[in-house]
């Protein structure tokens, strides 16, 4: 990687942002650009880093509470398979595995949300009960001019991994965000949904609900 | 109703008898109603095995036994949801077309499966040719509750016999009228 | 330092990047009721279950080739509420096949209110890319702009290949749509409702 290059670029971001803003960091391991579903020599995926100091996050501790914050919720039915012929399970309604067996393992979604809204938190709720493979959903904005053609580029806004296994498996986790803004003028943005890391589990790994929490009202 | 697992849970809403009927016009009657919409398209099947076709906005369950599809609707916080209207075409001598409306809801901070409830559902009649199915909420309407809950409408293009009859049933699109 | 073509890539890349970033908070379209909805190419259902499709690294989608036999249409629907307008429709995409051209239509459907009746469709707009090879970006703009979604349902179609002919695979991708609306009784909805 070009150290002077991205430092120059980086320096761009921030200063042409608000100075409070975390510099935005590539993801160039082909490991890991292949294990989110990119090609393993994509160019064009960044990542937004975690900021848990950031003092405008809302208090997350009254959970079991309704909230006032907007949200945007996906469910099984609301993802497609990275391959339209894969095969996929989301009989009970809301829950989204791959069968046992399968090797494809990859989903998304689109997120639809409204212009200037600031994303808060992105929760995951599912299954986890394999001993060696995890689940995670990581939202990603990919972002053109707004106006005309261009490459697009994708930056990791969130990301939520499944822990280890707690009684039958079931969990909730959430990921706390650093300030990002939503811009749907420029962006599309998606949750993409890694169920494992080699062939499928089945059940065992089971998507409930991913939700993405913003402010305002919704 | 395509649930897979015996052992899960299923709540069902005690749905009160419906209201007279009401008064309803593109227009919400002077009510400030509105629509959403998902047409035929948009309905994934329950499982990958799930065959089908058709021109948008419609879509027939071509072959095979795998005969369900979901949608999810995304309606705004509080909305009052009132009716549910299923445009379908209905040329089956052998099988009708059942509409499930749900609600999978899960508290924050909670680990615990989702709660399916069944909110309403009906079926096509036997009388062939285009049809609509209306589920009236109208009398006691389902209050949305966005930040917990996903709502949902799945069909069943093959019942009772649950063998696909192709173009004999299609689905057109699914309405919802609510109360913002 | 020299600048070689590669690194030329990286810089715009991150110099639009930055643009996107720092634009981020400056966009106030719903102010004046406008409304932008932007759904990944990927998001697309496809219209037959034969439809063989596949998804890039930015979750566009493009029609892998082998697909057999059917249409090669993906759809994209969309939310519109009643008397909202319609002013356009944005489509993003790569389109570097000799042999096919991806091409859209924007659609309404309508059926009566409450009876029977087949939908009717009523295509409103449509664009394709071209054969310069590369991104392409497309606008389309409705002959009729108010919604009236008591009745009609509006999507867009992207097609890959005529029915039952050969896809372009990889070549041919579309990245992104996105939905430009208005509300047009925004101050009212906003500043005077109860």
């Amino acid at each position: 990687m070009n150290f002077p290059l991205i430092t120059f670029a980086v320096g761009m971001l921030v200063s042409s942002h608000a100075s409070a803003d975390p510099a935005w960091i590539q993801v160039s391991n082909p490991a890991e650009l292949a294990a989110m579903g990119f090609p393993a020599t994509a160019v064009n995926v960044w990542r937004l880093p975690n900021d848990s100091t950031d003092p405008g996050l809302p208090d997350r501790a009254p959970l079991g509470s309704t909230p006032t914050n907007a949200s945007y919720a996906m469910t099984g039915e609301d993802f497609v398979t990275i391959s339209s012929l894969s095969d996929y399970n989301s009989a009970a309604y809301g829950h989204l595995y791959c069968p046992t067996g399968a090797t494809s393992r990859i989903a998304s979604a689109s997120v639809n949300v409204p212009t200037d809204r600031r994303l808060f938190f992105l929760d995951m709720w599912g299954r986890d009960a394999s001993a060696t493979q995890d689940m995670s959903a990581t939202l990603y904005a990919t972002c053109q001019p707004a106006d005309g053609a261009g490459t697009p580029n994708n930056f990791v806004l969130a990301e939520v991994t499944s822990p280890a296994i707690v009684g039958d498996g079931d969990f909730f986790e959430f990921d706390t965000v650093s300030e990002t803004y939503f811009d749907p003028q420029r962006c599309g943005y998606s949750v993409n949904l890694v169920l494992g890391s080699g062939t499928c589990v089945g059940s065992d790994l089971t998507l409930y609900k991913v939700r993405v929490v913003i402010g305002g009202n919704l | 109703m395509g649930f897979d697992d015996p052992a899960q849970l299923v709540m069902v809403r005690d749905l009160p008898f419906p209201a007279d009927s009401d008064t309803r016009a593109p227009d919400g009657a002077g009510l400030g109603d509105e629509w959403q919409t998902r047409i035929g398209t948009a309905f994934q099947g329950r499982t990958g095995a799930f065959n089908f076709g058709g021109q948008a906005p419609s879509i027939a369950c071509t072959s095979g036994t795998e005969r369900f599809a979901t949608a999810t609707f995304d309606l705004p916080a509080g909305a009052a949801i009132k009716y549910v209207d299923m445009f379908a075409y209905d040329n089956s001598s052998s099988e009708e077309m059942l509409v499930f409306l749900l609600s999978v809801c899960q508290g924050t901070g909670g680990a615990d499966p989702p709660v399916s409830t069944i909110l309403a559902n009906s079926t096509t009649s036997g009388t062939p040719g285009d049809t609509v199915v209306t589920l009236n909420l109208s009398s006691a309407p389902v209050i949305v509750d966005r930040y917990t809950c996903r709502y949902m409408v799945r069909v069943n293009m093959a019942s009772p016999g649950g063998t696909c009859v192709g173009g004999s049933i299609f689905l057109d699109k699914v309405r919802m009228q609510y109360t913002p | 330092m020299r600048c070689n073509e590669p690194c030329k890539m990286t810089k715009a890349l991150l110099l639009a990047a930055g643009f996107v970033l720092a634009s981020a908070q400056a966009n106030a379209g719903v102010l004046y009721g406008t409304d932008y909805d932007s759904y990944n190419g990927r998001s697309g259902r496809p219209s037959d279950s034969l439809l063989s499709l596949g998804r890039d690294g930015n979750f566009g989608a493009y029609c892998q080739s082998g697909a057999s036999s059917g249409r090669r249409t993906v759809v994209y629907p969309f939310d519109i509420p009643d008397q909202f307008e319609v002013f356009s429709v944005r489509v993003w995409g790569i389109d570097d096949s000799a042999s096919n051209n991806l091409s859209y239509e924007l659609v309404k459907s309508c059926q009566p209110f409450l009876s029977g009746g087949g939908p009717v469709r009523t295509v409103l707009a449509t664009a394709a890319s071209s054969g310069t090879p590369g991104n392409f970006s497309q606008l389309l703009i409705p002959a009729e702009q108010v919604a009236t979604s008591s009745t009609c349902a509006y999507f867009l179609e992207a097609r890959f290949a005529p029915d039952n002919s050969a896809c372009a695979g990889f070549d041919l991708r579309s990245v992104r749509v996105r939905l430009l609306s208005n509300n047009p009784d925004v101050i009212f909805r906003n500043g005077f409702a109860p």
